[in-house]
């Protein structure tokens, strides 16, 4: 039985007076692509936020790697960020750093290799991302919606995680980019033994790649296990999500 | 081949391999501490380098003492071929591949062939992933450097374009001024007296303050020179000609110019950032009417009343230190300010305010707007804000100065 990295213990949380999620209890295991789905405004970017230690819940607990994201201490939080590696929705790319700067940034701050090593690992994890060596000199700005997503996928790459959260990564991607980053992110975590979580909208990311899934809606947790268990759920939102006539062709086509 | 190391203090490997034969082992200084430290072991027999151990992130000290030494090892050992020996390998990560490719080259360089062996098939699939793109990455091209003669270079012109920027900047803002004031239902009264209320009310207790203390001051230091002669009652006429003349104006603008001028350059920056400047362009809004007309109109409402209010408390802190210094009482200060200071002195410190207003609120919009896209510029451009508003606040009150005295005001 594979360990529970990142365990939700009957959580709730309120935002400015307002529940976003309630009672939400459920596990992630080692070595799992755990995708975390629902509609918008569902809660599912507070809920990897609440994982980050970016947001502490109301009531109940987060907890990963067995510390309590509420009373982490500053060194366990250091700890933490060398096993984790995180990929914003937007990217969040050091504006001022040059692509390259921004990869190998948590390099830097946590190891004392040279700066021709720095530079070599940055740019060999832009390649894998796909990138062109072009880019590397680029600053953020300059850069397409895709190509930011790559770069800072390869920004959380650097220190070789084993664990990736992933807020949203395939969107405002071209399809066939999404497939490609979707097998990227397979063969990595089957490479590395990683665990992924990923909030994602992309319904073909979930049945290609995704292990198992939670699905939030109505503040709750509606559904959990596999695309292909959760899918069958009757609840009218699950349905709606997974039946929409365009996914089922993508499904089907795939 | 010479010895380095003896093997008997490492039991994996006396059990492996014959006494006899000579060895070399790269121990690291910390394997104490961890069993699964790094190591690389030249086994000469088999021509072998064994990769012992984490091959990671945490063991990159142990992992760079490897290196020297092992280029002495292949430059001494005259070996056409050498295995790379993965068996014993634990965990590999990106920095443990890094040393493995510097081997590999190493090993090209002395034209030896170097073949990878008994690796687990996850670390050869990523080994080979790796290295391909490090190989790639080899044909980076470098970074962009400049000689100093381009960066003088570069930097007059971008001083230059934004002088002419400013002065363009301050073109366009003129037109839509006239323009609102035909179409004055056009002009964004919201956020005008939002503004109003940040410039001017809010900054009332600081320049009040700032006032009272400049007010002590003067005095204080007039009171010293006048008493000499026992010329003490004219401190109200140098108070009047100072405060109201100069310094309630000057001070008030340069206080606004650091609170209210670089508040102007951090947000239109930050908007500029957001595209939130582009969304009101491509709703058909000119930046200018919609974000500066309405801080320029506040600005140039508030600063005048400000430095009434800063007149009023620079004569007070005055007043007060005369009184207790000079033993001159409230009643025959203000007797003796109404005969003495003229009313021109107060219009002449009055006036400089709308032009100074004009100056901040230009400054800092303009500082704003030309903020690129990353954060430093934001920064940059807010302090560059401030300092050309203070700047230019001074030069124009030297203006004022001369122009008056020309024309013997």
């Amino acid at each position: 039985m594979s360990l529970p990295i990142i365990e939700f213990t009957h959580m709730s949380t309120r935002l400015g007076g307002t529940l976003v999620h309630e009672d939400i209890h459920f596990k992630i295991n080692q070595g799992e692509i755990f995708a975390i789905v629902g509609g918008s405004g569902s809660g599912k970017s507070t809920l990897l936020r609440e994982v980050l230690g970016l947001l502490q819940p109301s009531t109940g607990h987060v907890t990963v790697y067995g510390h309590d994201m509420a009373h982490i201490t500053e060194a366990s939080y250091r700890d933490l960020s060398k096993k984790w590696g995180v990929l914003f929705q937007t990217g969040a790319l050091f504006s001022s750093l040059t692509v390259l700067e921004n990869t190998f940034y948590p390099l830097r701050e946590y190891s004392h290799l040279p700066p021709k090593a720095l530079k070599e690992l940055a740019l060999s994890k832009l390649l894998m991302v796909g990138l062109p060596l072009s880019a590397a000199i680029k600053f953020p700005a300059e850069l397409s919606g895709g190509m930011l997503k790559r770069a800072a996928l390869a920004r959380a790459l650097i220190l070789d995680p084993a664990l990736l959260l992933l807020d949203e990564p395939t969107s405002g991607l071209d399809p066939e980019s999404v497939s490609s980053l979707d097998e990227l992110i397979y063969n990595l975590k089957e490479l590395l033994n990683l665990t992924v979580v990923m909030v994602t909208h992309d319904l073909r990311t979930l049945w290609h790649i995704v292990d198992r899934l939670a699905f939030l809606g109505e503040k709750k947790l509606l559904a959990l296990g596999t695309p292909k268990e959760v899918a069958t759920n009757p609840h009218p939102m699950i349905h709606n999500y997974f039946h929409d006539p365009e996914s089922i062709k993508s499904h089907h086509g795939n | 081949m010479r010895t380095f190391f003896n093997s008997q203090s490492e039991p994996w490997l006396s059990a492996k391999k014959p006494k006899t034969r000579a060895c070399k082992v790269y121990m690291n200084r910390d394997a104490h501490l961890n069993t699964t430290a790094p190591q690389l072991n030249f086994v000469s027999h088999t021509h072998t380098l064994q990769c012992v151990g984490d091959w990671t992130l945490s063991h990159e000290h142990t992992l760079a003492t490897f290196f020297p030494r092992i280029t002495r090892t292949l430059s001494t050992c005259s070996l056409k071929t050498i295995y790379l020996d993965g068996s014993q390998l634990t965990h590999l990560d990106s920095i443990g591949i890094w040393w493995l490719e510097k081997l590999l080259s190493l090993c090209k360089t002395q034209h030896i062939h170097c073949q990878l062996k008994h690796f687990s098939p996850s670390h050869t699939e990523l080994i080979e992933l790796l290295i391909e793109k490090l190989r790639e990455s080899h044909a980076a091209p470098p970074s962009p450097s400049t000689s100093w003669v381009t960066q003088l270079g570069q930097t007059t012109l971008s001083l230059i374009e934004e002088s002419l920027g400013l002065i363009s900047f301050v073109g366009k803002v003129t037109f839509v001024f006239f323009y609102l004031l035909r179409h004055p239902h056009q002009i964004q009264w919201r956020n005008f007296f939002n503004s109003v209320q940040k410039t001017g009310f809010d900054a009332l207790p600081i320049t009040g303050l700032l006032s009272f203390l400049i007010g002590i001051v003067l005095a204080y230091q007039m009171g010293i020179q006048l008493r000499n002669y026992g010329a003490n009652i004219f401190v109200v006429d140098l108070m009047g000609l100072s405060v109201l003349r100069e310094f309630a104006p000057m001070m008030t603008a340069i206080i606004l110019a650091g609170r209210s001028g670089s508040a102007f350059a951090a947000q239109i920056g930050t908007m500029k950032l957001n595209q939130e400047v582009d969304a009101l362009r491509t709703l058909g809004i000119r930046p200018i009417e919609r974000l500066v007309m309405p801080k320029l109109f506040a600005l140039s409402l508030t600063l005048p009343l400000l430095t009434v209010w800063a007149d009023m408390l620079g004569i007070l802190g005055g007043m007060v230190m005369a009184k207790s210094t000079l033993n001159i009482n409230f009643v025959y200060f203000l007797h003796r300010f109404s005969q003495v200071v003229p009313f021109k002195w107060y219009f002449i410190g009055l006036i400089k305010a709308p032009v100074f207003a004009a100056i901040i609120a230009n400054i800092g919009c303009y500082q704003g707007l030309c903020v690129e896209s990353n954060a430093d510029s934001v920064g940059a451009h807010t302090t560059k804000s401030v300092v050309q508003a203070i700047f230019m606040i001074i030069t124009f009150d030297a203006f004022f100065s001369i122009l008056l005295s020309w024309l013997k005001i």
